[in-house]
């Protein structure tokens, strides 16, 4: 296994180990070599503080940082190819490039952080945690999600959460087509402009819970503006549901 | 059972073959990765799609490891086969194992050993968790749209509850049907596939990826999926109905695509729909590198379902009654593997067994001179055939 940088010059000048993050080169180490890597650098014991990891020499290599169930928070300078992040658990990680196709699928739980864009299926079949595009998403984005939230402060592509069973979408630009096709109990919120709206859902009022409930995760996911700016995309059978039972959803729709 | 290859037989040696003992048993079948490491599996036989949501999650992993037990591969989800208070024994590693968080050491996923298990990886991944990567020999990336018993591309609100449980007066869909995907979300194109068949096999170092597709475009699909550099293929035979000739040449000429385009030592399963041990042999001789045994294996799931079911009407259910009906389910489990699965695993070793020592295009012959032609197999000198079909 690599030894970080910082605790091997520690070890060599009989040091504590420095409180600078632990770093490794994606350059020097294949994914599985990486993801030893990433297992082997202890646990905070504070909370609130995670232990930092960083990652350089990141140019848009596919598999990456996937499968991974510990709590750190990872800082990687540069982009990631397909699939980075996927079937993440616990770990926080800030990727201040573009990312490829794939990105977080699978997720469990922890957070992922894109500066750039991401391409298809980002978020795909997601069961926890918290993916925040800060470009814009490709088509498919959220698709058959179970859980968790998706931020994306720019567009998304076509179908985004097509087949999503749970979970929140949010998109502070436009979307594609068929925006929420075959969604089950998921929601997605929007700011800009849907090209089209799949045949199953509708644009329903912001009640005051979501505007509590969006509000507090723009601030999570460090996304500007308000939630009143936004409207809200869910099934009609849930919208229907909504109305009739003033809340109380037990929906039977197909 | 019917034999749907019945203009087909086995050749015996020729009569002058010297008197030779039966080869040594086989050490299984092995078929490499693209990296170049082996996968093995006792026998080629495999349960490629088991209704596990028709029996409760705990039977079902009884039933899975009873016919991992008889040499088959079994194909399944963690969540297919446990509940969150209870993990699946089939799913589990065979032996514990002490793990050290040491770059010296393989990750336990890869070290520990586990039944046979293809991972069925959907292209929705309903009920999918990191977890299911652990151990399975083969991960199926599934590009067939999946079918509802009413005929809808999707999925029963049964086969969802299974795999995402809800509290019942809040079930997913509402209750109904969940529409299926046709193609992985997270992949732009069938040309692209080969990026998400190395992230599996990154994700799961000693799995064979094998991806599966039905027939009906076989000439058009087959060459762009082998594009793609899969471990192998499984080729869905049971979704269109054909005939036993169909499927014999459906195979023949997937496997000379096979070849020609990707090399013989490309694994072609198939899935051919009802099949008699002979037929599954007899398919092997024509190309296919192991045969589903969905057919042999569904009366074991009908039987411990009803038998179940009469034991709960009978005892209510509760308690102590409870584990009585469990154990009822469990002993018609045995009885039916040993009475009905288990003979035919024997036949169907019994004569590839038979076939080992006879050089493979010698093995068969037909009794049909139509046959004989589509297949490219001989025809025996029959002195009378009057009832070709």
């Amino acid at each position: 296994m690599a030894k970080p940088a910082e605790e091997s010059a520690a070890a060599e000048e009989n040091l504590p180990p420095a409180s600078t993050p632990h770093q490794f080169s994606l350059r020097d180490l294949t994914g599985r070599e990486l993801h030893d890597a990433i297992r082997g650098v202890p646990v905070s014991e504070d909370d609130e503080a995670l232990t930092e990891v960083k990652l350089t020499g990141a140019a848009g290599q596919a598999n990456q940082l996937m499968n991974l169930d510990h709590p750190v928070r990872i800082e990687v300078e540069g982009t990631l190819g397909d699939y980075a992040c996927a079937l993440n658990s616990q770990s926080d990680i800030r990727i201040s490039g573009a990312v490829g196709h794939g990105v977080a699928e699978g997720m469990v739980s922890g957070k992922v952080r894109v500066r750039g864009n991401a391409g298809v299926g980002g978020g795909a079949a997601m069961a926890g945690g918290t993916l925040a595009i800060y470009g814009s998403a490709g088509d498919r984005c959220g698709a058959g999600m179970c859980g968790g939230g998706i931020f994306v402060r720019g567009d998304v592509g076509d179908e985004a959460g097509v087949g999503a069973l749970r979970g929140t979408i949010v998109i502070g630009g436009d979307s594609g087509k068929n925006l929420g096709d075959a969604m089950s109990n998921a929601t997605v919120f929007i700011r800009g402009r849907a090209s089209s709206l799949a045949q199953g859902v509708a644009e329903a009022p912001l009640r005051n819970r979501e505007l509590l409930r969006l509000g507090l995760l723009l601030i999570n996911a460090s996304i500007r503006g308000e939630a009143r700016e936004f409207r809200r995309i869910v099934p009609i059978a849930i919208l229907r549901a909504e109305q009739s039972l003033k809340g109380e959803i037990n929906p039977h729709w197909r | 059972m019917t034999d749907r290859l019945d203009k087909i037989c086995f050749l015996p040696p020729p009569i002058d073959t010297p008197w030779t003992g039966p080869p040594p048993d086989p050490p299984g079948v092995q078929f490499k990765r693209r990296d170049g490491r082996d996968v093995q599996i006792d026998l080629p036989l495999f349960w490629f799609e088991p209704a596990w949501h028709h029996v409760a999650a705990r039977m079902a992993d009884q039933i899975a490891v009873a016919v991992a037990d008889q040499g088959v591969i079994v194909s399944a989800l963690n969540s297919d086969l446990s509940e969150p208070e209870q993990e699946s024994e089939f799913c589990s590693p065979l032996v514990e194992e002490s793990h050290q968080e040491s770059s010296d050491t393989e990750p336990p996923y890869e070290g520990s050993s586990h039944l046979a298990r293809i991972l069925p990886y959907r292209a929705e991944r309903y009920g999918f968790q990191p977890k299911d990567l652990i151990g399975p020999r083969v991960i199926d990336v599934r590009l067939s749209i999946a079918r509802d018993p009413k005929g809808h591309y999707g999925y029963s609100p049964r086969r969802i509850e299974r795999w995402k449980a809800t509290p019942a007066d809040r079930p997913l869909a509402g209750g109904g049907w969940v529409p299926a995907a046709s193609f992985l979300p997270d992949v732009p194109s069938l040309k692209q596939l080969d990026a998400k068949l190395d992230q599996l096999r990154d994700l799961s170092p000693r799995s064979a990826v094998f991806v599966s597709f039905s027939s009906h475009r076989l000439r058009t699909d087959l060459p762009s999926i082998l594009e793609t550099r899969p471990d192998g293929l499984i080729l869905r035979l049971n979704d269109i109905p054909l005939t036993g000739m169909q499927i014999a040449e459906i195979t023949v000429l997937a496997r000379k695509m096979t070849d020609e385009l990707a090399g013989n030592e490309t694994p072609l399963w198939v899935v051919p729909g009802p099949m008699s041990p002979d037929d599954a042999v007899k398919l092997l001789a024509l190309g296919a590198s192991a045969i589903a045994v969905d057919d042999w294996c569904a009366g074991i799931i009908e039987s411990v379902a009803q038998a179940k079911s009469a034991s709960q009407t009978a005892t209510g259910y509760q308690g102590y009654q409870g584990y009585q009906s469990n154990q009822s389910a469990i002993s018609v489990l045995r009885q039916v593997i040993e009475e009905n699965l288990a003979p035919k695993v024997q036949r169907f070793e019994g004569l590839c067994t038979s076939l080992r020592a006879i050089p493979s295009d010698q093995r068969l012959a037909c009794l049909s001179g139509r046959w004989a032609k589509s297949l490219g197999i001989p025809a025996l000198a029959m002195p009378r055939v009057t009832h070709e079909p």
